[in-house]
């Protein structure tokens, strides 16, 4: 008998590799499958590249939340990522089959991403047509809005995902009405499949605003399409309608109960998210209060810098599609409304309160948005290509095919550049910077000296404590309420700073005089912020064995200090000046930029008088945030001289920009300066402005003309009467 | 013509072979390729330089072709020796040739995966090493007398083109000499023999091949030295070193042969075996192919229990990559033996049918490649001196990093051989070698930073100042199976370390600090 069973089970296994083979094979002769499946890798690339893992920002909720509903905690804290169920949920279910790795709840959130390319493709089919669908997909996948943030522990996508789920259920219900025109009124849709639809449609809404509150302003743009659907027939309508109101109830009342079990209490989700709710709003006031500086802010400072080259596209091809025959309702209204909510809507009905401004939340208008631009260009595309053809026919010019090459090669042009744009911001979302910074001099110490325990400061440990979940190596001190039984270890340890907060007579006062220990400069680590440039650094250290040229990027510190119980004797002074206090190495090319900076002129708190940015090649030095040198005394007119010592041996071009900053605004000069000889050099640059000149700094660009040292030293500016 | 399938089956080969040649790529390995890239340095067009003649300058065939990298990418040399895996991606496309040419297309395709996913290939691939380019010129040499032996008439170009490439191969390295016999023996077994005076006039033709690309040579080698360069007298040099090494792997056959396996098993326990077995089933079964096994046997023997000289009994030292010139014959064999094989198995009518010969060949050949790619992952990028290289860049990465402002100089024995590393010129503040910089440069004033080899042969005497530091020690993962792994993982963890330097393959190396100039004694 056992040997019956095993004889079959073995038999349907060799048969089901077959009939997977099978299945792929179909799958893969379909040209529309294996584009659908390159623009989900295209998506995943994407998402590689920009991946970002940890930030220490908002995710630090998502992921205690995540941490305590898998039951690696006893507690169970309401917060609003807690009760953001939709979302949290299924983090906790990957993070508990990741064994409470952060990583690896980080690359599952590339998985919305993914589907909502999937998505896009069915809605832009159902609605428009497979070649809709497919460049819809297409666009989805290339998204800045969403491949930035697809690596993130965020919910914007995830909701983004139910909406498009619940348009889907929608569209398909008005696609069924609208193939029964001649049905007899009392021989419609079968109710059960009404009640599956628009009650599924319901349910997804509750679904995306369990991950995201704007998931319930959805309501309005779903009622309306119910309604459109069967506009003359009220009965009907308010019976779908009631559908979906079942569904949505349901799924409210599920969660309700389900934080009921959770939290042992019932909580409500709007009041904790009420409580939240001061917070942003000061934020949301200085992004504008009426509606076109809203509307401002949004297309021009939150979205336009990661959507720069085909946010115009788009623009134009929405207010195209609106003048369109075949337009979709639902479309429209998925896209529009959120859009305008989001932007100049208000999170109060009793007074005017508009939310924040911040370009992913309008990752859920992306999708409705990409079909109908890509119903627009498939059209236009259409009427071009038949005009061409006459034109080509009668003209002698490039053949329709060839015209078609060209607009491949002209879109993918546009994506390239805008791509390479938003390069530099690759994971370096938020805090994420911080984060890198300290992964670097977290696993230094670790290397360098592993017996010695580490002790991570006031100022990174709330931040970087739910990097280490679920469980803190036991020789890593936090101070974490994460952790309430870890005790603070005796010295000799190593603790670690931001650089930011470094300040050596901190050190000296807290560490050496009060406590009776000594406290001694170990190192300062730079990690490169920038995803873009680690994975090339990667690839080149793949691939060649020499000592590899590093690429720029911006980088990002934290420091070290070895804290030892005090000897007999006096305590080493602790370094007073951190040399070099700001060296950036930037690499690019051939060219090595050595910067150094005199501490006790130029610190992190007095700001920094100079960055590199090199451009001509998207690489780009990000600025840190700086504050400007300030003057001892304001004048209308200031020099600021800019010395600097070269050792290149080919010409090396500067070009020096001077700003300085009024009470009202900036005026600012550049010069460029051609640096042919080794040996000490300056540049001066002399501002005038109506009004007096409080502070002032300075940029230099270089362009590189071939290997060479540039060395910067203190920039200083005076008055001129 | 090729069916699409046997087109994406070879496609797919060849980026497999690819694949397990940037696994185990090495890159400089600071021993033989020194020498072969200060020639290509000089062939590239960079005469800092002379150009002596010695045995590794005098190999034209590998020098030349590192040279065109060494040009093309502005004197890199990871990508001289990225260039170097062509000779197996060309190995693989052979084998398949031949393969096809002798019995079908599947044969072909199974003798290609062997040599995609052989060892003594790929473990070497990536490094400067003349072993592969000699396989390939003998591969192309057997392509061509098969031709000529399959197609009617005298088809004399194939054979002076026969003779062409044994020519190439031992301008790459001496013992592709060696072929003219099994060469020569064929080229008699394909006429008639004292019947007609065929066989004679091929055998001149190809002796004609051989002795044209040996005469190009010698004046080529002329122009570059200034001098008659015999490249079998620069041989001699090297044969005391040479010969210690080979009699210490024995002297007499039977202690040579299975020393012999033993170290080819060493690289790859499966192939090795299914090679011995098939070719001496290929042997004794009718439908042998004579070419096949002359090509498979002579080299096979020469390199185990031949003789270096004619006066006196000198055995050539084993070394598994020497035996890369009769693996691809050898892989030949095996795939006919395995495809017959497999042909009969799956005409039992037990057989089950899902199971085809195809199939089953197929997942034969992962299997050995997957245990074979196990087997060798701690040699991956490993070969030689590679673990002193990794080492030694990790700490100049080091002292680059920690010291930017503070000038390196380089230790007598990274000095000899590290040099490479920073062609095409050193930086001005790293002191490598007058040599390389092309000026007699005096050493830096210190402070600077010192790097030695931890335990390197020089001590520190004479070179160190009293007031030196001890900055650190760095040691290096050799392994790039363990390099790989670190990166993919610090690609895919955001929050996860970088790429660690320790392991446990690891070699270490001390790095120095010379802090005032007042200390300075010598």
């Amino acid at each position: 008998m056992g040997a019956k069973i095993v004889t079959k089970i073995v038999t349907h296994i060799s048969t089901l590799g077959p009939a997977i083979w099978q299945a792929i094979r179909a799958a893969s002769a379909s040209r529309t499958s294996r584009v659908l499946v390159g623009c989900a890798v295209i998506a995943v690339a994407f998402d590689f590249v920009f991946f970002t893992g940890y930030y220490a920002s908002d995710d630090r909720e998502y992921l205690l939340a995540a941490h305590q509903m898998a039951g690696y905690a006893e507690d169970f804290t309401v917060g609003l990522a807690s009760v953001r169920l939709g979302f949290s949920l299924p983090n906790a279910l990957v993070y508990w089959l990741c064994d409470g790795t952060v990583i690896g709840l980080s690359w599952f959130m590339c998985c919305y991403h993914v589907a909502l390319v999937f998505l896009a493709f069915f809605i832009g089919r159902l609605v428009h047509g497979e070649t809709t669908g497919l460049v819809a997909a297409f666009l989805v996948a290339i998204h800045p809005l969403f491949y930035m943030y697809a690596g993130a522990i965020l919910p914007d996508n995830a909701t983004a995902v139910w909406l498009a789920i619940a348009l889907l259920l929608l569209e398909v219900m008005r696609k069924r009405h609208r193939a029964l025109p001649d049905q007899p009124s009392d021989k419609p849709i079968a109710p059960l499949t009404r009640l599956r639809f628009y009650g599924g449609a319901g349910l997804v809404l509750g679904l995306a605003y369990s991950c995201k509150e704007v998931g319930l302003v959805m309501a309005v743009p779903v009622a309306v399409v119910v309604i459109a659907t069967n506009p003359r027939q009220p009965l009907r309508w308010l019976q779908n309608g009631g559908f979906a109101i079942a569904g949505l109830v349901f799924f409210i009342a599920l969660e309700a109960l389900l934080l009921r079990v959770l939290a042992e209490d019932w909580v409500s989700h709007l009041d904790v998210v009420d409580q939240h709710g001061g917070t942003f709003m000061e934020y949301a006031q200085r992004q504008g209060t009426m509606p076109w500086a809203r509307l401002r802010f949004a297309m021009l400072q939150s979205i336009e810098p990661l959507v720069t080259h085909t946010g115009l596209l788009y623009l134009v091809a929405l207010a195209v599609y609106l003048l369109l025959r075949h337009r979709s309702m639902g479309l429209i209204l998925f896209c529009w409304w959120p859009f305008l909510y989001l932007t100049i809507g208000t999170t109060s009905l009793s007074s005017y309160v508009p939310p924040t401004i911040q370009n992913r939340y309008y990752a859920v208008a992306i999708l409705p948005a990409a079909v109908m631009v890509a119903h627009v260009l498939r059209i236009a595309h259409a009427h071009i290509s038949v005009r061409w053809q006459t034109l080509s026919s009668r003209h002698k010019l490039l053949p329709a095919a060839g015209f078609t090459v060209l607009c491949a090669i002209a879109a993918t042009a546009v994506i390239y550049k805008e791509a390479s744009h938003n390069l530099r911001y690759a994971g370096t979302i938020y805090l994420a910077p911080m984060v890198r910074g300290f992964e670097d001099a977290y696993w230094r110490v670790r290397n360098r000296h592993p017996e010695i325990p580490i002790v991570v400061s006031q100022g990174l440990r709330w931040r970087m404590a739910h990097w280490f979940l679920p469980t803190p190596p036991q020789d890593v001190y936090l101070g974490s309420q994460l952790w309430p039984e870890q005790r603070m270890p005796e010295p000799p340890y190593v603790f670690l700073e931001d650089v930011r907060y470094y300040r050596p007579d901190n050190y000296d006062q807290t560490w050496q005089t009060s406590t009776g220990n000594c406290a001694r400069f170990l190192f300062e680590t730079h990690a490169s912020t920038s995803r873009y440039y680690t994975i090339r650094d990667a690839l080149v250290g793949l691939f060649r064995i020499s000592p590899a040229p590093r690429f720029g990027g911006s980088y990002r510190s934290s420091v070290a200090v070895l804290v030892e119980p005090r000897n007999q004797s006096a305590c080493p002074p602790m370094p007073q000046q951190r040399q070099p206090v700001f060296p950036l190495v930037g690499h690019y090319g051939q060219i090595d930029l050595h910067f150094r900076a005199n501490s006790s002129l130029i610190t992190w708190d007095s700001g920094e008088a100079y960055y590199l940015q090199l451009f001509d090649d998207a690489s780009y030095q990000q600025p840190p945030a700086h504050k400007n040198s300030r003057l001892q005394s304001p004048s209308q007119r200031i020099r600021i001289h800019v010395p600097f010592r070269t050792e290149s041996a080919a010409p090396v071009k500067l070009v020096i920009t001077g700003f300085g900053y009024t009470a009202d605004g900036f005026v600012h000069r550049a010069r460029s300066v051609d640096v042919g000889d080794p040996g000490d050099g300056w540049a001066e640059i002399e501002l005038d402005s109506e009004d007096a000149i409080h502070s002032f700094r300075v940029r230099i660009a270089v362009i590189p003309g071939d290997a060479g040292v540039l060395e910067l030293f203190e920039t200083t500016a005076e008055p001129l009467t | 013509m090729m069916s699409s399938v046997e087109r994406r089956a070879l496609v797919l080969l060849i980026a497999l072979a690819f694949a397990l040649d940037f696994l185990f790529y090495t890159g400089l390995f600071a021993s033989d390729d020194t020498s072969y890239l200060y020639a290509a340095r000089y062939l590239g067009g960079d005469r800092t330089h002379s150009f002596p003649p010695s045995l590794t300058n005098a190999r034209l065939g590998i020098n030349i072709p590192n040279a065109i990298f060494y040009w093309l990418t502005g004197g890199d040399v990871s990508w001289v020796a990225w260039g170097n895996c062509l000779y197996h991606l060309g190995l693989v496309a052979l084998a398949f040739a031949i393969g096809r040419l002798l019995y079908d297309g599947l044969s072909g395709l199974v003798a290609a995966g062997i040599v995609a996913t052989s060892p003594i290939f790929y473990v070497f691939a990536g490094a400067i090493l003349p072993d592969n380019a000699v396989a390939l010129w003998l591969a192309l040499s057997l392509l061509c007398l098969l031709l000529a032996h399959r197609r009617t008439g005298n088809n004399l170009a194939l054979y002076v083109a026969a003779g062409a490439c044994i020519g190439v191969s031992y301008t790459c390295k001496e013992t592709g000499l060696i072929m003219i016999v099994p060469a020569g023996v064929a080229v008699v077994l394909s006429a008639p023999f004292l019947r007609s005076s065929q066989w004679f006039v091929r055998g001149v033709a190809l002796v004609a091949g051989l002795a044209l690309v040996v005469a190009i040579e010698v004046l080529w080698l002329r122009c570059l030295t200034g001098e008659w360069v015999w490249r079998l007298s620069l041989v001699k040099e090297f044969e005391g070193h040479v010969g210690d090494l080979s009699h210490s792997q024995g002297y007499w056959p039977w202690e040579r042969i299975p020393f012999a396996i033993s170290e080819l098993a060493r690289y790859a326990p499966v192939v090795t075996s299914v090679l011995v077995i098939a070719a001496i089933v290929h042997a004794i079964r009718p439908g042998r192919n004579q070419q096949l096994l002359l090509f498979f046997w002579w080299p096979a023997l020469y390199l185990t229990i031949g003789s270096a000289g004619f006066t006196s009994y000198n055995p050539p030292p084993i070394a598994p990559r020497y035996y890369a010139i009769m693996w691809m014959p050898g892989a030949v064999i095996v795939a006919r033996e395995a495809v017959h094989l497999c042909r009969q198995l799956t005409r039992l009518s037990a057989w089950p049918k899902w199971l085809t010969a195809p199939l089953l060949l197929v997942s034969l050949t992962i299997a050995s490649s997957w245990v074979e790619v196990q087997h060798n992952h701690q040699r991956a990028g490993n070969i030689y001196r590679a673990s002193q290289v990794r080492s030694f860049v990790a700490a100049y990465e080091y002292a680059r990093a920690e010291y930017p402002d503070l000038p390196i100089m380089l230790g007598p024995e990274f000095r000899n051989r590290m040099t490479t590393l920073f062609f095409p010129r050193a930086p001005a503040d790293v002191y490598v070698h007058s040599y390389l910089s092309g000026r007699q440069t005096p050493p830096p004033a210190p402070p600077y930073i010192y790097l030695i080899e931890a335990d390197g042969e020089y001590g520190a005497e004479g070179e160190l100042l009293s007031s030196a530091r001890k900055i650190t020690e760095i040691s290096a993962a050799p392994s790039r199976w363990h390099f790989i792994a670190d990166t993919v993982g610090w690609l895919f963890g955001g929050d996860r370390p970088r790429p660690r330097l320790d392991s446990d393959q690891a070699r270490a190396t001390a790095v120095f600090l010379v802090p005032a100039a007042e200390d300075r004694q010598r």
